[in-house]
């Protein structure tokens, strides 16, 4: 099978050094990619589940944006909608209509939405959830659990971080997921000050397996925040469309007070969405929270087109049946050649490990290995599919999941 | 005390002196001023670090705490006041070795000129090749000895030592030197060891780049996708000590 290379990706980063921190910042900071070399950095197209790089390699998709693709890159339907909007306006002097029938829509959708709040990054309504919390219960602290992402706003983020000071932390209150000891001790040692406690509705840290609720997990931590009137906020940021287009909540039995989402809810397009419940909406009306993009018509349609595109086509259940399936097919293949392939996590966004070398170096080969054949697999990350991604592209990534094992095996 | 005095003291015994040890190998002035020596020396704050230094053979060791048999023991009443005189502005109390002072102001003077020397570069010095090379190797040493220190007492630090797993990271230099750091919850300490034993693995590409590593000079992220630096294994265990490795510079003028 052949390999790829990376000339052009690698000339466009030594200009990039130049003129931008770091070249690539953040989550698609090339750095957590191991080893760096097997990874494309600069994307040239994309379409269906597949993207070409500026090399003009070609790859399966399976971190889809990291979330955000979740119909398919240029996805008919979704984008007709959006480039006839295009024509009309994006941003502009006051709200668009589209705002509305998004909202009427999450409503529908969402089981615990009573209303739908929006704006462009899924921390900017993590942080808002926050303010929410805090106004609605005139409360100080938020309970958080440790390896849960939400962002990097300076609540989010580890007070040893660059930027960050013990401030930052003062009213922040790390847990510990599927620990209800832990979150009583908590709410004990601080009485009547916890505002909100947020939490992924499964815990999905990078580097480690994912974690799914404890039988009576959520149904207990709910019970506990109702009675000590702690607002239940779920980040749903990666997860939202993917476990349950209804809310991740419905699958695991509970009901939070607000939940965040934004990632595949515009399939791409920039948007994000606080909904909640009616018992705090009046809290959420007088926190004062706007952005300059936030009222953008595009994205909003393209969210709406999304939504509907989801429930038509059994978006959920698809990409569940698809990431059963590769699961299988890898998993197989994995014990083919003597490794155990560990999968956590839920199907449509699976964490995977071989667990045979627990450093992970065996693992960052292997999803090396893939990479460079054209099934994109980062090591440190949970992977997403979509309701783009066919039974070609299961063939295909099984195929490149087998030459890579072979490497894998004559290579160590 | 103050926290900066008290891990200024830190690096300063446990990573600065610690160079002496490759000082007398690398340096071919030292390896002929020393050869002979026969003398331990130890260096002891009150209600604070102790650190011994012993020549014998040719050879030098420095290690934390102290010697069974000492020559000549060096007091200091603070940390302010041992940082004083790294900063060549106060003298110790000999406690012990009376007879031995000559040879520490005349002698032991020339080690610790030379292991400044070294430690502090100009770029007109960096372009010799040698001294870029011994540079380097003291600027790691120093760096990855301060880790301990400086987790044990930065605020900031103390943080991320409590974020540590159980694990070890091997970081090795193209064509130069290595040093190897276990590491587990609160805990941080260098061992020797290698790739074979590593949890995670970090190389810089050559000397340069280690230079400009372990100066601070590297923007990291850009580092690693260049390639000049590779990594691999749990790569979160350096994320960690690289937060612990940003604050040398506050301490370490």
């Amino acid at each position: 099978m052949k390999k790829y290379s990376y000339k052009k990706s690698n000339e466009l980063f030594e200009r990039a050094v130049e003129v931008i921190p770091n070249g690539i910042y953040g989550h698609f900071s090339p750095a957590p990619l191991v080893p760096v070399s097997a990874y494309p950095f600069y994307i040239e197209s994309a379409e269906g589940s597949h993207f070409t790089d500026v090399d003009g390699n070609e790859f399966i998709d399976y971190m889809c944006g990291y979330g955000p693709m979740v119909a398919g890159y240029k996805n008919k339907t979704i984008d007709k909608a959006v480039f006839e909007q295009y024509q009309k306006v994006d941003t502009v002097t006051g709200a668009p209509e589209v705002m509305v029938d998004l909202a009427e829509e999450m409503v529908k959708t969402i089981s615990i939405a009573d209303w739908a709040f929006f704006a462009k990054n899924g921390n900017d309504v993590t942080s808002y959830a926050l303010m929410a919390a805090r106004e609605h219960t005139q409360r100080k602290k938020i309970i958080r659990l440790k390896g849960g992402y939400h962002g990097v706003h300076p609540w989010t983020q580890s007070p040893d971080h660059p930027g960050i000071i013990f401030d930052d932390a003062k009213n922040i209150i790390l847990g510990k997921w599927n620990d209800i000891d832990d979150l009583k001790r908590i709410i004990k040692e601080h009485k009547n000050e916890i505002a909100g406690l947020i939490s992924t509705p499964y815990h999905h840290p990078i580097f480690f397996d994912n974690e799914m609720p404890h039988e009576g997990y959520w149904q207990e931590v709910e019970k506990i925040c109702r009675k000590e009137g702690i607002v239940l906020i779920i980040d749903e940021v990666r997860t939202g469309f993917r476990i349950d287009e209804r809310g991740a909540n419905e699958t695991f039995g509970f009901k939070p007070d607000l939940i965040c989402f934004s990632k595949a809810m515009a399939n791409g397009y920039p948007i994000s969405a606080l909904v909640g419940t009616n018992e705090i909406k009046s809290s959420v009306s007088k926190v004062f929270y706007t952005g300059s993009f936030w009222f953008s018509a595009v994205p909003m349609v393209a969210s709406l087109e999304t939504i509907k595109y989801l429930k038509a086509n059994k978006g959920v259940e698809k990409m569940h049946d698809y990431g059963k399936k590769m699961e299988k097919g890898l998993v197989d293949l994995a014990n083919k050649y003597g490794y155990d392939l560990k999968v956590s996590g839920h199907p449509a966004m699976p964490f995977y490990r071989i667990t045979d070398d627990p450093t992970t170096k065996l693992h960052q080969q292997w999803c090396a290995e893939c990479t460079l054949r054209g099934a994109y697999f980062t090591s440190h990350h949970n992977w997403f599919v979509s309701t783009a991604h066919s039974e070609k592209d299961l063939k295909l990534t099984l195929e490149i999941a087998d030459d890579a094992f072979n490497a894998l095996k004559k290579n160590n | 005390m103050s926290v900066e005095e008290k891990i200024k003291a830190g690096v300063n015994l446990y990573a600065v002196i610690k160079n002496i040890e490759q000082l007398v190998v690398l340096d071919p002035e030292i390896k002929e001023l020393v050869k002979n020596w026969k003398i331990s020396i130890e260096f002891r704050v009150k209600n604070g670090p102790v650190a011994s230094i012993r020549f014998k053979d040719g050879k030098c060791e420095v290690i934390k705490g102290k010697f069974r048999k000492v020559d000549v023991v060096l007091f200091f009443f603070s940390e302010a006041h041992l940082n004083k005189m790294f900063d060549g502005n106060a003298n110790p109390l000999p406690l012990k070795g009376f007879t031995r002072l000559g040879f520490l102001d005349k002698e032991f003077s020339k080690v610790t000129d030379k292991l400044e020397y070294y430690l502090k570069p100009t770029p007109e010095l960096l372009k010799d090749e040698n001294y870029m090379r011994i540079n380097t190797i003291f600027t790691l040493v120093t760096a990855i000895n301060a880790l301990p220190v400086i987790m044990e007492f930065d605020p900031k630090a103390k943080l991320t030592g409590s974020h540590l797993t159980d694990g070890s990271l091997f970081i090795n230099v193209e064509n130069g030197p290595s040093a190897f750091v276990k590491t587990g919850p609160n805990f941080l300490e260098v061992e020797e060891g290698d790739s074979e034993k590593a949890t995670c693995e970090m190389t810089l590409r050559n000397i340069n780049i280690a230079n400009q590593f372990f100066s601070g000079e590297v923007d990291i992220f850009s580092a690693l996708a260049k390639q000049d630096i590779k990594i691999n294994g749990q790569t979160y265990l350096l994320d960690n000590i690289g937060l612990i490795l940003d604050r040398i510079p506050i301490y370490v003028s």
